[in-house]
């Protein structure tokens, strides 16, 4: 008997080449516009567990999968490295490579390595900004079926798993291109702060095997061997709080939490600092805008006094001064500060985060509220005095 | 050889170098706490193997606490195996490596701490992919996971092994044997989370966290039907009561903490306030963003 501990040959052949599509429906191959994200239970919990190894730092990494009739099935992801680690200045190999290798690894051992987008942590819902944006251009010029995964770990640990699944619209693909978004242009193509993104709802899903296992780890928990061993303890070192780890899935007894100060105070925080930005953003137009008046009034001006002095010319039965073209609406100065309108896509972005805090602090109070009356119902003199 | 057991004495050909490497271990204080993605990659793994392939290995990555006796699995990769025949076992080194590399690039606190097989039981060349595994973990002994993808309800899902060395100190019939040791799975405040979800049926969308609060609230409700019911049948004779059970319900209701009504109350109205005011705040910015779009427009 001996073990060979064989070094195997340079990676395969693509096995793209390989596959055999006959006998499949024709109508899945088609590429259809997404109308669903389906996550593996594993992608989910490999997303989890990256973000919150990395947390309070973003950690982002690949999603790998496949489009079929229109539900985007992503069946794995990889993480990708940080940037502290390419400072350390130890890696030879830099990202792309990374990826590179990554990918031809798993192919080897037939995992899917096609990538369908990429996913981000975030912070509160702190989302919104142009690298996102700019990321997720990238990956849709290139994978026109490309998501982004958006998960936030601050909102999960409430008790309830939170992800999105975002696309930038296709509207905001072709401005995005020309990089101009001038008010005029904005209004041209009925782009809104909403209509930057689409939203899309997101699935998980289970092999059934995983099913079976989730159910059986469920049941070790909930059914211990024998009622005896687990209360055995003498009652005075009973811990009345049952360990996280031994208490089954369902109910998750994390969202019957009451504490809310803490979130509701960093939500107003990020949202009065976002609103500030706002207001700074919304005031280099108006300032650009008063500049672009002046402008415009000061042609007319010099326009009309023009006009004046032909007329009196004309009068007197002499040639007008000045030319047609010099009595046109337009000046050097107006086309260069016409130009120069900044850019509207920063304050898109803005009001993008706005929304995105208040729409947070709604969906946080309504469950906060409930909870509360849930906790004022359980004690019974509390009732009895609101009752007197 | 087909017939499986726990020991498994080396072979005066087999290699007797490996077998001296490993320090013995504090066997009986040695535990293993096992993330759940571990689980998921493995069966993911599994599914995902060649037809003719009937288990599959990988190595598991994760941190050992200072003195070697805790090992945290956090992570795992799949590695390519053939086994041909039936005392052949082909490892592809090269994947390893260089998987290996990959993910330190992420997560270099994550080390090989050991490996991970599908199926029942431990099988003859478990022993060969061990000694392996024993020289990338050296000097700590690798770890063993033996997961059963067939799922049986009378066997564990996830068992760990070590191996320590048996038979006479120094001699050539050196062999090693495995040690089954305690494994938990450890799942964290957001793992939590999202396995609620999974396990309720599959294919599930995500729910509003309204929605899932609703369903805490019923299952927490039917808890404490279910004690209730429990209480009165006891208390009406007709049940012989657990004395252990009835201790641990006093424990609980002491728990409860008890505030003055009058101070709850006060508390009450205002935690009511400054949640009404936050959302009445946050009502007004959306509604103020709305209606400085519209007049930007009309500009």
């Amino acid at each position: 008997m001996s073990t060979t501990l064989n070094a195997a040959a340079a990676v395969g052949k693509d096995p793209a080449d390989a596959i055999n599509l006959e006998g499949l429906d024709p109508a899945l191959l088609e590429s259809k516009p997404l109308y669903e994200v389906q996550l593996d239970a594993l992608v989910v919990v490999k997303i989890l567990k990256h973000c919150r190894e990395h947390a309070p730092v973003i950690a982002t990494g690949q999603l790998l999968g496949i489009d079929v009739a229109g539900s985007l099935e992503v069946t794995n992801c990889f993480p990708f490295t940080s940037k502290s680690h390419d400072d350390e200045g130890q890696d030879d190999m830099d990202g792309a490579e990374y990826q590179l290798q990554m990918l031809r690894c798993l192919r080897k051992l037939n995992y899917d390595a096609n990538t369908v987008g990429w996913y981000q942590s975030t912070h509160l819902g702190s989302f919104w900004n142009q690298s996102l944006i700019e990321t997720q251009y990238n990956y849709q010029k290139t994978f026109a079926q490309s998501v982004v995964i958006v998960y936030d770990p601050t909102r999960t640990t409430q008790g309830n798993l939170s992800l999105r699944a975002l696309r930038l619209s296709d509207g905001f693909m072709d401005i995005y291109q020309t990089r101009k978004f001038t008010m005029e242009s904005l209004v041209a193509n009925k782009l809104t702060p909403t209509s930057i993104f689409e939203s899309l709802p997101i699935k998980i899903h289970n092999s059934h095997i995983l099913t079976a296992l989730l159910h059986e780890l469920d049941e070790q928990i909930s059914l211990p061997a024998s009622l005896d061993t687990v209360f055995s303890l003498p009652s005075s070192t009973f811990t009345p709080s049952v360990p996280t780890d031994v208490s089954p899935f369902a109910p998750n007894l994390d969202k019957l939490e009451l504490g809310s100060e803490t979130y509701l105070e960093k939500h107003l925080e990020y949202l009065g600092e976002t609103v500030e930005e706002h207001g700074q953003e919304q005031w280099r137009w108006q300032g650009w805008q008063r500049n672009l008046q002046k402008e415009q009034q000061k042609l007319q001006q010099t326009i009309a006094k023009r006009r004046f002095d032909n007329q009196a010319r004309v009068a007197q039965g002499l040639d007008p001064v000045y030319g047609d073209d010099e009595l046109q609406p337009t000046s050097p100065a107006l086309t260069k500060l016409l130009a120069n309108e900044p850019s509207r896509l920063e304050s898109l972005i803005i009001t993008n985060q706005i929304d995105t805090y208040c729409k947070q602090i709604t969906q946080f109070a309504g469950p906060g509220l409930t909870k509360m009356f849930l906790a004022k119902s359980v004690r019974p003199e509390a009732v009895a005095v609101s009752q007197q | 050889m087909t017939n499986p057991s726990f020991l498994h004495l080396s072979f005066p050909s087999g290699s007797a170098a490996a077998t001296s490497a490993a320090p013995v271990p504090a066997v009986p204080s040695f535990t293993c706490t096992l993330g759940p993605v571990v689980l998921f990659s493995v069966l993911d793994h599994y599914l995902r193997r060649p037809e003719s392939q009937s288990r599959v290995i990988g190595a598991l990555l994760g941190v050992r606490s200072e003195d070697g006796s805790e090992v945290e699995i956090r992570n795992c990769f799949p590695l390519g195996v053939s086994e041909v025949g039936e005392q052949q076992v082909v490892i592809d080194t090269d994947h390893l490596t260089q998987m290996y590399a990959l993910h330190q690039r992420v997560q270099s606190r994550e080390t090989i701490v050991g490996w991970y097989a599908t199926g029942q039981t431990l099988n003859p060349d478990s022993v060969w992919i061990h000694e392996f595994f024993a020289n990338e973990t050296s000097p700590h002994t690798p770890v063993h996971l033996l997961i059963d993808a067939s799922l049986n309800p009378a066997q564990q899902i996830a068992s760990t092994f070590i191996s320590t060395p048996v038979g006479v100190p120094n001699s050539e019939n050196m062999g090693q044997m495995f040690i089954q040791v305690p494994c938990n799975v450890k799942y964290s405040a957001a793992e939590k989370s999202s396995l609620d979800l999974m396990t309720k049926s599959n294919d599930n969308p995500l729910v509003s966290d309204m929605d899932s609060l609703e369903d805490t609230v019923e299952k927490v409700l039917e808890m404490v039907e279910r004690v209730q019911t429990y209480v009165d049948s006891v208390a009406g004779g007709k049940e012989v009561g657990n004395k252990v059970l009835g201790r641990y319900l006093m424990d609980m209701v002491e728990s409860v903490p008890v505030i003055e009504p009058k101070e709850f109350e006060r508390v009450f109205n205002e935690h009511l306030q400054d949640m009404l005011m936050v959302v009445y705040l946050a009502n007004l910015t959306r509604t103020q963003l709305a209606i400085a779009e519209r007049l930007h427009k009309m500009v």
